[in-house]
């Protein structure tokens, strides 16, 4: 009966069977950039809503803050009317504050950011210049949380002491705030030990103490993360099946669960950049380096409008930027969200769920095996076959706990 | 030659109260070229003594035994290094459900090629690249070049199981244990895949099976253990284990195994149960001409997918209606639909006569408690906070009973599925499998409906416990006259419940009647095909 068997097609499977020919079908891709096309457009028109909010709300903050922007143009010493007046006149001070709004959106659609009331710079210049240093310890502060946090986590991960001992050493740092970390550091090891010059920005030894004020400060997130994915890998059927290839449990960590641990950190990425952009500020301030921080802080304190702004669209386009890098990571991770050219949200919702280890992965669909739906929907389509009218509020799964279950 | 020899395995877990033993005194002799096979409940010690042989019990459990041999070498003492040679290359093991026992991160070829890889049988990304595709042609897979790229979730049921098959033989061990190799696979793959492990052993493999399926068992295993609460009550060759079985036990669970021969019987003692004939003149529900398509995305765009085509299908009074078919044929669909969860596409349905399908909710609402469902996985469908008493008679809320008439009702209705009124205060993770799917059936039994919807009931059951349910479900029938919609993928399930049968593939309908008609004179290649590939135990 083998023949016999293996030659009628069952049809569950004539399904997966067909996907599993797409590939070898020529043409069967080219269909697909239609919806990448879309994807791409849908991006793009979320990206600009992003940066004209984030201006705007910038904009508005800086209106409402007390104090006005004359103090900061005009020294109290030269303040004559004459002065006021005609300071006000340049910089045009003296229009309705909606005439103000429009002017700069009009001037930020020609790629004008105004120029510095203080520095008397184009905004433009004024950013690129400090631009790099920041650049550089963002990265190197990432570079030292991420790499901290894999060797914690993976080392670490399903060894009841050894975690406990980590968890305890990443809950301490994370209470501890970055300018006192950034403190203790100066003082242990450039006062006392001279390793490490105090201040500026020349080359990668006045980089490593800051990194290190910077990043640790996001280690204790990430490897929490990322220890609590790698202990849910190593528990699924798949962690058996490697281990019962014979292969060493630091191969079967890094070679698999780390891949899976990483997936949540990715979409964490987003919010590390926000720790990252807040923690620069005050990392400069202490070990007095240039940047965009020390620029941010100056214009804030000094209402110099353009400055402000112009930091807060560049933030507000590290975000888009990040969180493109985010989806684009996720799909390169995770294979099974790839399928429906990454926009199909059931797709998505799906591979999240199989990464947590319970229900169907995308694409699969009705075609084979698993038997069992997801428990909130059996849960949901019970409580409607008896007549329920919605599901009853005992039962609604509160919006913190998807979100968490999401997250 | 004996591949593995245990002698006097006692394994044990730590528990609240002391530890737990698992597995007691096992004596197991593995003979090289043979298939041995475990046979045993959940909860009997077969996996466990499975992942013993590979070295991989859990963490917390310790073990003990008088002699444990694998190729000749005593592996008492072995520590970490030493079982990770041995896995692999001593011993291939293989995980039921390929799906979630392959990494689903990375490609097919990865998995097969990590063991050639660790224990150096392959080098250089060329040479492991072929012995990989030349191992996944050996197991069946067709254009291995092809799948060897592809992910876990691109492929099918089966093309996965084959391909953890090939990973498991891709060191050549001395010994395959297989751990439920074909659960959750469709019968016709299952049957693929059963060939195989046959193929295998004909080319020389020793393997160690373990599985709840008798019928299974006898389609390959050359020896039987039969295994339960950590103990082996029988063992011996297949033929006389599961014809002359020699312990009540062992006959506990061939009798259990529903079939042709066991209609019209109690499953647990083989006695009468007799049904009222079902009343034709009297039609519960009727469904025309379903039809849903579903959109679904792939690489290639969207595309639909058709998920019932045509069915019709109509429900007398006291019957039991059976829809068999493998995943994807759309039988679930069809269940929605009668439920009121689905709406259809084209086509109608009218339970008693009253419109269902195209009116708004409101309006058929009160038609609900007509129509019950007993789901596949009880506990996914019940509130975890509630307790039984509250998940009973939730049901009833919603046909407004209340108060005292509603408690004397759940309590009545827990006397019926035989678990009795002192079960409304204990919470649903303190029952059992078997007794979660009682106050299943006591809810959708609650407000007296007219048709019970039974999608997969019996499923994820052993089958001593699904044959307490399956007779649960005749007596309750015969006490209330309830018609029933019983869905499964298990023919002899289905044959052994149901009056008539819809045999559904792709979305349609191919064969329809008697069930006795359907299942000794099938029409349909398909209905065929399906029986053919039916492991049956030699009866």
């Amino acid at each position: 009966m083998t023949s016999a068997t293996l030659t009628t097609a069952p049809a569950g499977d004539a399904a997966a069977a067909a996907r599993e020919a797409a590939p070898t079908v020529p043409g069967a891709r080219g269909r697909a950039w239609a919806p990448t096309l879309a994807a791409v457009g849908r991006r793009l028109v979320g990206a600009v809503v992003v940066l004209w909010a984030s201006v705007t709300v910038a904009f508005v903050a800086l209106q409402l803050a007390p104090g006005s922007s004359i103090d900061a143009l005009v020294p109290p010493t030269q303040r004559t009317p004459e002065a006021v007046a005609a300071v006000t006149a340049e910089w045009g001070l003296d229009r309705p504050v909606v005439q103000q709004y429009v002017d700069y959106l009009v001037r930020l659609l020609h790629g004008d950011l105004g120029t510095s009331y203080q520095l008397h710079r184009p905004v433009t210049d004024v950013i690129v210049s400090e631009l790099g240093p920041t650049l550089q310890l963002a990265a190197a502060g990432l570079a030292v949380a991420l790499v901290l946090a894999v060797l914690l986590a993976v080392s670490t991960a399903g060894r009841p002491w050894a975690s406990r001992i980590a968890n305890g050493i990443e809950l301490t740092i994370v209470s501890v705030p970055e300018f006192w970390l950034g403190i203790v550091l100066l003082f242990v090891f450039s006062f006392s030990l001279g390793w490490f010059p105090v201040a500026g920005a020349n080359g990668i030894a006045s980089l490593v103490l800051p990194a290190t004020a910077l990043g640790l400060g996001l280690v204790g997130l990430v490897s929490q993360v990322l220890r609590e994915g790698v202990e849910r890998s190593l528990e699924q059927p798949y962690a058996l099946s490697v281990r019962a290839r014979g292969v060493s449990e630091t191969a079967l960590r890094v070679r698999h669960s780390l891949r899976h641990a990483s997936l949540p950190v990715v979409t964490l990425l987003g919010w590390l950049v926000g720790g990252l952009l807040g923690g620069v500020i005050i990392v400069e301030q202490v070990f007095g380096r240039p940047g965009i921080g020390v620029v941010a802080l100056q214009a804030a304190q000094g209402r110099d409008l353009p400055v402000v702004l112009g930091v807060a669209l560049l933030s507000a386009l590290v975000y888009v930027v990040v969180n493109t890098v985010v989806d684009l990571l996720a799909l390169v991770i995770d294979p099974r969200l790839r399928t429906g050219a990454g926009h199909d949200r059931r797709a998505r919702d799906h591979g999240r769920a199989a990464v947590v280890g319970h229900g169907r992965p995308p694409g699969r669909g009705p075609a084979a095996g698993a038997r069992s739906p997801p428990p909130d929907a059996a849960l949901g389509r019970a409580a409607r076959v008896r007549g329920a009218r919605a599901a009853p509020a005992g039962r609604r799964v509160p919006r913190a706990v998807r979100l968490a279950r999401a997250a | 030659m004996s591949v593995a020899t245990v002698r006097g395995l006692r394994i044990t877990f730590p528990g609240p109260d002391g530890p737990v033993t698992a597995v007691q005194g096992l004596d197991l002799d593995v003979e090289r070229g043979t298939c041995v096979a475990i046979v045993g409940e959940s909860g009997s010690g077969k996996t466990v003594t499975a992942r013993a042989l590979a070295g991989l019990l859990p963490r917390t459990a310790t073990w003990s035994a008088d002699t444990f041999e694998l190729a000749g070498r005593d592996v008492r003492g072995a520590d970490e290094r030493a079982w990770r040679r041995l896995r692999g290359r001593t011993i291939g093991f293989v995980l039921q459900d390929a799906l979630v026992s392959l990494d689903p991160l990375r490609t097919l070829g990865a998995e097969v090629g990590e063991t050639l890889r660790t224990h150096r049988l392959a080098r250089g990304r060329r040479a492991v690249a072929d012995r990989v595709h030349a191992l996944l042609g050996s197991v069946g897979v067709p254009e291995p070049e092809v799948r060897a790229r592809q992910y876990p979730h691109q492929l099918s049921g089966g093309l996965r199981q084959r391909g953890l098959i090939a990973s498991g033989l891709a060191g050549d061990p001395d010994l395959l244990v297989a751990d439920e190799p074909t659960t959750a696979l469709d019968v016709t793959v299952q049957a693929q895949i059963l060939d195989l492990l046959a193929l295998e052993k004909q080319r020389g493999a020793t393997i160690l099976l373990i599985s709840h399926d008798l019928a299974v068992v006898s389609r390959i295993a050359d020896r039987v253990l039969v295994m339960r609460a950590g103990e082996v009550v029988e063992q011996g060759a297949t033929d006389d284990v599961l014809r002359r079985p020699q312990h009540e036990y062992t006959r506990e669970l061939l009798r259990a195994v529903p079939s042709a021969s066991s209609k019209g019987l109690r499953l647990v003692d083989r006695t009468p149960l007799v049904r009222p004939e079902p009343d034709r003149a009297d039609v519960v529900l009727a469904a025309e001409h379903l039809r849903k398509t579903y959109r679904v995305h792939g690489r290639g765009g969207a595309s639909e997918l058709v998920a019932a085509d045509d069915v019709s299908l109509e429900i007398a009074r006291g019957e039991t209606l059976g829809i068999v078919g493998e995943s994807g044929s759309g039988k679930t669909t069809v269940a929605r639909i009668v439920l009121g969860l689905v709406e259809p596409d084209a086509g109608t349905v009218t339970p008693g006569g009253e419109p269902w399908t195209g009116v708004p909710e409101a309006r058929r609402r009160h038609l609900r408690r007509d129509v019950q469902l007993i789901a596949q996985d009880p506990l996914g469908s019940f509130d975890p906070r509630y307790t039984v008493g509250r998940i009973v008679a939730e049901s009833l809320d919603a046909v407004g009973v209340r108060g005292e008439e509603r408690r004397r009702r759940v309590a009545e209705v827990l006397d019926q599925v035989r678990l009795g009124a002192s079960f409304a205060d204990r919470h649903p993770r303190t029952l059992s499998g078997g007794q979660r799917q009682r106050v299943s059936i006591a809810r959708a039994l609650a407000p007296h409906p007219r048709l019970l919807v039974a999608d997969e009931p019996v499923s994820a059951l052993d089958v001593s416990v699904q044959a307490g349910i399956l007779d649960l479900l005749g007596e309750l029938q015969a006490e209330t006259g309830t018609s029933v919609l019983f869905i499964s993928h298990d023919l002899g399930v289905v044959h052994h419940v149901a009056d008539r049968v819809l045999v559904m593939t792709g979305g349609r309908v191919v064969e329809q009647g008697d069930v006795d008609d359907v299942f000794h004179r099938p029409q349909h290649e398909y209905t065929q095909a399906l029986l053919a590939a039916l492991p049956a135990l030699a009866a």
